[in-house]
């Protein structure tokens, strides 16, 4: 692979695993801040 | 070979920390990204007056209303769905509820699945306060107003008059694999203030406190208001997301209309919120619900209905619907 090609392939990369991440968090602020507290809290998890 | 590999990694780790999320927050969240699914959780379904299948109480009322009489509206809150729907169907003739179901939608975030002329319906507490200022609903069933509701009604120049008719726990909870099992009042206070922030600091494990609120203007965050006597937390910490979560809410919509078995009430200053707690007053949060209807309401079927609550009829619908009845009436 030369530089040139995994430049473009780290940047791609980064770039789509950034925004896939940022519209994922974008989703849990906005649905975090509609959803059933108590559905919620009925989902946590503890060890 | 190296650089191919470095490309996976990267993705391997975006993958690694959407894969949290998800476990941790977005799995909790499927099915409720909006205002609506709140009040889809009180399936109104159950509740409709004169069907035999419906979850009322019923009390072989002495009192009924015929059907050419002015028959009041009623609307209330969430939690207090069984009891004015448990009014019509003891006092009301047949064929006055017209429910028309409906697919709840973001058009559609109140319930207003019954039809105009119903003399029940489902606005819940923020737009059915409204509804009763504004003269659209007759008597509704609330717990104690916001600040801003009872403003709004003195903006309009309307009187109200708000009947306590029973009683009810404001009650904390948390998920039932919490190890702790209660709390004190001012424990509570210190959570939601940010003192304490751990669930080591009340005797639980090594884990952030995720303090959660409910929307403004509803019955029990205007009762959380009171409670923290309106110095409350705008703001928690970033990463209380991941922590351990403590709400709260109204006994018997926690354990009457949602009765989710993963979460636990706790107990307040060392008394659990059973109905016996609250009818002898040592649960400390103990509230009253309330009757309200404009002053200048004319309608003469609407304090007959009043009346008929407070009496030992009315006030045995009450507590079968899974509330407690006003002890001063009862002795």
């Amino acid at each position: 692979m030369s530089d040139r090609t995994y430049l473009k392939a780290l940047t791609f990369m980064l770039i789509v695993c950034t925004v896939l991440t940022l519209v994922h968090m974008g989703y849990i602020v906005y649905a975090y801040r509609n959803s059933s507290i108590i559905y919620y809290i009925s989902q946590e998890i503890w060890p | 070979m190296k650089r191919a590999l470095s490309l996976v990694l990267i993705a391997a780790l975006f993958a690694g920390i959407n894969a949290g999320l998800y476990v941790t927050i977005t799995r909790r969240l499927k099915n409720n990204f909006s205002g609506a699914n709140q009040l889809r959780m009180v399936d109104v379904g159950r509740f409709l007056p004169h069907n035999e299948e419906s979850d009322l109480a019923r009390v072989n009322s002495s009192f009924h209303l015929e059907p050419g009489d002015d028959l009041p509206v009623l609307d209330g809150a969430a939690a207090l769905v069984p009891v004015y729907a448990s009014v019509i169907d003891n006092c009301y003739p047949e064929g006055t509820v017209t429910f028309e179901g409906g697919v709840f939608d973001d058009d559609n975030k109140y319930g207003e699945n019954f039809a105009e002329d119903s003399v029940m319906q489902y606005q819940n507490t923020i737009r059915g306060f409204t509804a009763v200022v504004d003269g659209r609903t007759d008597l509704f069933f609330t717990a104690h107003p916001s600040a801003e509701q009872m403003q709004y009604a003195q903006e309009q120049g309307v009187e109200l008059v708000m009947v306590p008719v029973g009683m009810e726990a404001f009650v904390f909870f948390v998920n039932t694999d919490n190890p702790v099992d209660g709390l004190t009042s001012d424990e509570i206070r210190a959570i939601y203030r940010n003192g304490i922030t751990n669930w080591s600091q009340v005797g639980g494990p090594d884990r952030m406190i995720n303090p959660v609120t409910r929307i403004s203007g509803s019955g029990s965050q205007t009762m959380m208001e009171r409670f923290m006597d309106g110095d409350m937390l705008d703001r928690r910490h970033p990463l209380a997301i991941f922590g351990g979560a403590i709400g709260y809410s109204f006994r018997y919509y926690l354990t009457g209309l949602v009765g989710n078995d993963n979460v636990k009430m706790l107990s307040v200053d060392g008394v659990y919120p059973d109905a016996e707690n609250i009818r002898n007053g040592s649960y400390p949060l103990t509230t009253y619900f309330y009757v309200v209807y404009r002053a200048d309401n004319t309608n003469p079927n609407v304090t007959r209905i009043v009346d008929w609550l407070l009496s030992p009829e009315g006030q045995e619908m009450i507590e079968q619907s899974g509330y407690v009845g006003v002890p001063d009436l009862n002795t």
